[in-house]
């Protein structure tokens, strides 16, 4: 189980920013989480804030919960124990998230050497098995080849199967689809949905993908959690103004978006809704930051739905 | 007829002396002020039409015509400024360690035409990007800015065509939708015609007017 409890991450180089601000959220065990939301929307600090990534100068308050235990607390050495065992990272499949001098299939067996302390050939077969299991086929030569020589939509399994490598528990995948056409996509939904013992947050821009592979859905926005609930409630009827836009904006919808170009810093200083600027139900409540209403069985930070 | 490609063909070296087709005889035509779509798989061929289109590959055979003109690889002259391509990947567009000012400086540069930075800021702030981003290098803007900001810097060439080669497939949903909403405001206004190259069969239902559909290097 991993729960998150009023997490605040704030970078400190000259001024200060914030890049998530006061996010709670809870994965049960087995459980898939979706975080969907725009670039800058803090989604993918708040999955390295989890992962104790951050670079040096974040400040980082609140709880994260992992099995009982408050990972924040943690020193160095007990998170690298942690990181990879217990949780691990699936990172962008077209990134750099494969060493390009390495071969697929020792990337893939390292995990297991390392965390379980396999020898070398032992690890080579588990990770062949995982290929199996993740369809990148033809697995034996496969193993053998470089990066360079996979497709877009076979990094990102191998990727996964590296995720799973050194069998952790808990997986946090950062935009597992980006750049896939809808074939490769509906390849990378298999995968995770076949992960239904895991506990996986998966960061994602896509809303297709994430109405396919998770029960509960948040919605970020300008470094606050807006919306958050159960998947196929959130997107049948959005309540917070920016999930409504977001489900407006997508193409089949009919691509309508009429408010400015992407979050600007004056969303970040301002003391109101962070919303409000671009939202269409603006009132003037708004100029406060509203707190996270629970109205439905979903948490909504929008005075709209103020009791 | 703005564009037409008559059986436009380009082949690779496989390795071990086997070629394949990537695209094999493809004819399409765009018209002025059209939106057309090119559909297919990742792999089926489509960038490189485009990229053929675009004048950055030689084509294998079949040639490119321009307003009835077939035109010579590599393009000279005016026709170089008239089609522009935007691609898919942003962050690949710029030089990564020149900030974005430099960068914006390019095509003023190739036209031999003045340029001041309140040109520059000018041409971005229709793109909701400030002075502030001038100063950054690409690997300190977002993917959404970058490709706003690439797509500004195709504009000050005026060109009558793009060659959009799946330019929101790494942009969020609200990003995708502004990016295009400018696209189709800008066509209505200037009659610049697109050849709109994605595998997003929804999104091209919204955006062309019609589409080719290519499989395997070949128009379907």
């Amino acid at each position: 189980m991993l729960e998150i409890r009023d997490l605040s991450v704030a970078f400190i180089d000259g001024h200060s920013v914030q890049a998530v601000e006061h996010v709670s959220l809870l994965a049960e065990d087995g459980e898939h989480v979706a975080i969907v939301g725009e670039t800058g929307s803090g989604k993918s600090i708040l999955l390295l804030a989890i992962l104790g990534l951050l670079q040096e100068g974040a400040r980082v308050t609140g709880e994260i919960l992992f099995e009982g235990q408050d990972l924040l607390k943690l020193s160095k050495k007990a998170w690298n124990k942690v990181r990879g065992s217990r949780i691990s990272y699936v990172p962008q499949g077209n990134g750099n998230g494969l060493n390009p001098l390495l071969k697929i299939g020792f990337q893939i067996s390292e995990p297991m050497m390392i965390h379980k302390n396999l020898p070398r050939g032992q690890a080579w077969k588990k990770g062949i098995e995982l290929m199996k299991r993740f369809y990148i086929g033809n697995e034996e030569q496969a193993a053998r080849q470089y990066p360079h020589t996979f497709s877009g939509g076979m990094k990102q399994r191998a990727l996964i199967a590296m995720g799973i490598a050194a069998d952790a528990g808990t997986l946090l995948a950062d935009e597992p689809t980006k750049g896939l056409d809808e074939e490769r996509i509906q390849e990378v939904v298999k995968c995770f949905q076949d992960l239904d013992d895991r506990t996986i947050l998966c960061v994602t821009h896509d809303i297709g993908f994430a109405r396919e592979i998770s029960r509960k859905l948040c919605v970020m926005y300008a470094s606050y959690l807006v919306e958050y609930g159960p998947t196929a409630e959130v997107l049948a009827r959005p309540f917070h103004p920016y999930t409504r836009d977001i489900l407006s904006a997508l193409p089949e919808n009919g691509l309508k978006f009429t408010a400015g170009f992407s979050i600007s810093h004056e969303d970040y200083g301002e003391t109101g809704c962070k919303y409000a600027r671009r939202c269409r139900d603006c009132f003037e409540k708004c100029q406060e930051m509203p707190p996270a209403f629970e109205t439905a069985g979903r948490k909504v930070r929008c005075w709209k739905y103020a009791p | 007829m703005l564009l037409e490609t008559r059986a436009l063909s380009k082949k690779y070296r496989r390795g071990g002396g086997v070629f394949f087709y990537a695209a094999d005889r493809v004819s399409l035509s765009v018209s002025a002020g059209e939106t057309v779509g090119l559909l297919g798989k990742s792999g089926s061929g489509k960038s490189t039409v485009g990229q053929m289109i675009a004048g950055l590959v030689r084509p294998f055979s079949g040639e490119v015509c321009y307003k009835g003109t077939p035109l010579a690889y590599p393009y000279k002259g005016e026709v170089r400024r008239r089609i522009q391509i935007l691609f898919q990947h942003p962050e690949a567009s710029f030089n990564p360690v020149l900030p974005l000012e430099i960068s914006m400086r390019e095509p003023y540069r190739l036209m031999k035409k003045n340029w001041s930075k309140g040109d520059i800021l000018q041409d971005l702030e229709r793109f909701g990007l400030h002075e502030e981003h001038l100063y950054r290098t690409p690997g300190e803007l977002s993917g959404g800015e970058l490709q706003r900001a690439a797509l500004s810097r195709v504009l000050v060439m005026e060109p009558e065509l793009i060659v959009l080669d799946e330019p929101t497939s790494m942009l969020d949903v609200i990003s995708q939708a502004q990016i295009v909403r400018f696209l189709m405001d800008y066509q209505k206004e200037r009659g610049t015609a697109y050849l709109f190259i994605t595998h997003h069969r929804k999104l091209a239902e919204q955006v062309c007017g019609r589409c080719y559909e290519m499989e395997e290097g070949r128009l379907a």
